[in-house]
């Protein structure tokens, strides 16, 4: 159930512990992390969720799916991050953090994702997202190796490929939606939202007529 | 998954940096406690609150480890889950624990905690000296006498606690404790 | 020439690039947020390889987890390696990927599909093992 407004005014008093802590079995949370995130940070993030999945016996095809997913996740909020004004009161920066939620429902795990753009940045997102959001398996391919093969003209020194949502959608078969929240007139809230299904055919079954077709 | 959003805004509401849910594992535990202090680093935290802090957390990490160890012993489920967060606002630090507790251990768990909190600086640091000579802080299983003293003297705060029946046998035992950011006594 | 050997971390792979033998191997981890200070100075000892190379060329990869910033230099690496193919030294890949790492495995067969070089796909299985 969703906690009432006035309930979440402070820092949790101890009645709510038990009712936050239902909240998050409901919903079926195992890590949530918000804050300033750096590439240590998120080598943190994905060694505790590796250490999770593996305590729990988590089939390696869907622990390297989530782990994978995660590091794209992630690292794209990483090269979006706002960069903060000097005018911004200290509380609101720490309300525009990024986070992370990762729930394990049992068939699947979700990642749950979001960052805080500007809104310009948020336009230039939002075409990236059309790009890629509507294509087939098969268009993804290609969208995938032809921006592969493109980026070979000119290593980038920096950032990354370009490629990450293009690589999430692969990865967590369409699985995947995206939200662009406007928050006030200049922040978008980015999100993600990324399901991991436990339980599907092994890649032999999916593969093998692609790589030999009959 | 209908109230993830809500689950966010109630996260952002109070500042819940780190949460995690599940078995405490050694790895987990570390995993934790590194997250919470490079954190702290790289939101440029003061060295005495982020020490503090830091040793707080740890105290409260083997709370847990040590009372789901007791619980594992005489029953199984997914009630053995524990829950830790650690918050921030502008003037304080809170590190809460939730775990499952044996309902037997109530009472003594109560009386060292509500000793803990009649006591003022002075006398929690005698406290700490008469446990510590005793023994009883290391050989009592499950005592986590020095822990928590240990808690106290660090926050300067009192300790919030609360048990939540579960059922017959276990019930929710919630733990928060406080560390201010201004003025910290030591 | 001078062998490469980098020892991985949480981040980065295991590099072990012998001048001496032509075995060029990359496992491990390979998700850095930014690949191209770990894959740069791979690229530039490719491109000194290629001026005197061994008879025969491996190159074997053999990774548990990459991002989509490594892949760019993965290609890279395999561009390099094509170039040694077509002129016509003998070369040959390696890409090692997990029965149960659908996505490893049709990293390699993207990769294929851009390179005029032979990539051995080899299964292994680490569940079982």
């Amino acid at each position: 159930m969703p906690l009432q407004p006035t309930q979440m005014n402070s820092l949790p008093n101890m009645l709510d512990i038990h009712r936050f802590y239902d909240l998050m079995q409901e919903e079926h949370v195992i890590l949530s992390y918000q804050g300033e995130l750096n590439g240590e940070l998120i080598d943190m993030l994905i060694q505790m969720t590796d250490h999770r999945l593996t305590f729990t016996g988590t089939r390696l095809r869907t622990k390297k799916k989530v782990i994978n997913i995660l590091v794209e996740a992630l690292q794209n909020t990483y090269h979006y991050i706002v960069q903060a004004s000097d005018t911004e009161p200290k509380e609101s920066l720490i309300l525009k953090s990024p986070f992370l939620i990762l729930a394990e429902p049992s068939e699947y795990y979700a990642i749950f994702t979001g960052n805080y753009i500007t809104n310009e940045q948020a336009k230039h997102l939002q075409e990236r997202v059309r790009a890629v959001e509507g294509l087939s398996e098969k268009e993804l391919q290609e969208y995938y190796v032809d921006s592969l093969n493109k980026k070979q003209e000119q290593l980038p020194q920096k950032g990354g490929a370009g490629l990450g949502l293009a690589d999430i959608i692969r990865r967590a078969k369409h699985d995947v939606s995206f939200d662009f929240r406007p928050v006030d007139d200049i922040h978008t809230l980015f999100s993600l939202f990324i399901k991991v299904h436990k339980n599907e055919p092994s890649p032999q079954s999916v593969f093998s007529s692609l790589i030999n077709p009959a | 998954m209908k109230y993830i959003y809500e689950l966010h805004k109630v996260m952002v509401a109070r500042n819940l940096i780190l949460v995690y849910e599940g078995e405490f594992t050694q790895e987990i535990t570390k995993s934790v406690l590194a997250m919470a202090e490079r954190n702290m680093d790289t939101m440029k935290e003061d060295s005495t609150v982020k020490r503090k802090v830091f040793n707080i957390m740890v105290e409260c990490l083997q709370n847990i480890v040590k009372h789901s160890d007791e619980i594992n012993s005489h029953s199984v489920s997914e009630l053995n889950n524990a829950i830790f967060m650690i918050g921030k606002q502008d003037d304080k630090y809170i590190v809460v624990s939730g775990n499952p507790i044996a309902n037997d251990k109530i009472d003594m768990l109560r009386g060292k905690l509500e000793k803990i909190n009649s006591l003022d600086k002075d006398g929690l640091k005698e406290h700490y000296k008469e446990v510590i000579k005793n023994g009883k802080g290391l050989s009592e299983k499950g005592g986590a006498g020095l822990g928590f003293i240990d808690m106290a003297r660090k926050s300067g705060q009192k300790l919030q606690f609360d048990f939540e029946p579960v059922n017959e046998e276990i019930s929710f035992f919630s733990l928060k404790t406080v560390i201010l950011r201004t003025n910290t006594p030591d | 020439m001078e062998n490469i050997q980098i020892n991985g971390t949480s981040k980065t792979p295991d590099v072990f690039f012998d001048a001496h033998t032509g075995k060029l191997e990359i496992s491990g981890r390979s998700i850095p947020e930014n690949s191209y200070q770990f894959y740069e100075p791979l690229l530039t000892w490719l491109d000194n390889y290629a001026s005197a190379p061994q008879s025969e060329t491996l190159l074997i990869f053999r990774l548990d987890y990459f991002n989509t910033s490594s892949s760019m230099y993965i290609l890279g690496i395999l561009k390099k390696l094509e170039k040694l193919y077509t002129a016509g030294n003998k070369s040959e890949v390696k890409w090692y990927y997990d029965a149960e790492d659908e996505d490893m495995l049709q990293t390699g067969e993207d990769l294929k599909q851009i390179v005029k070089i032979p990539i051995d796909m080899v299964q292994i299985n680490s569940e079982e093992a």
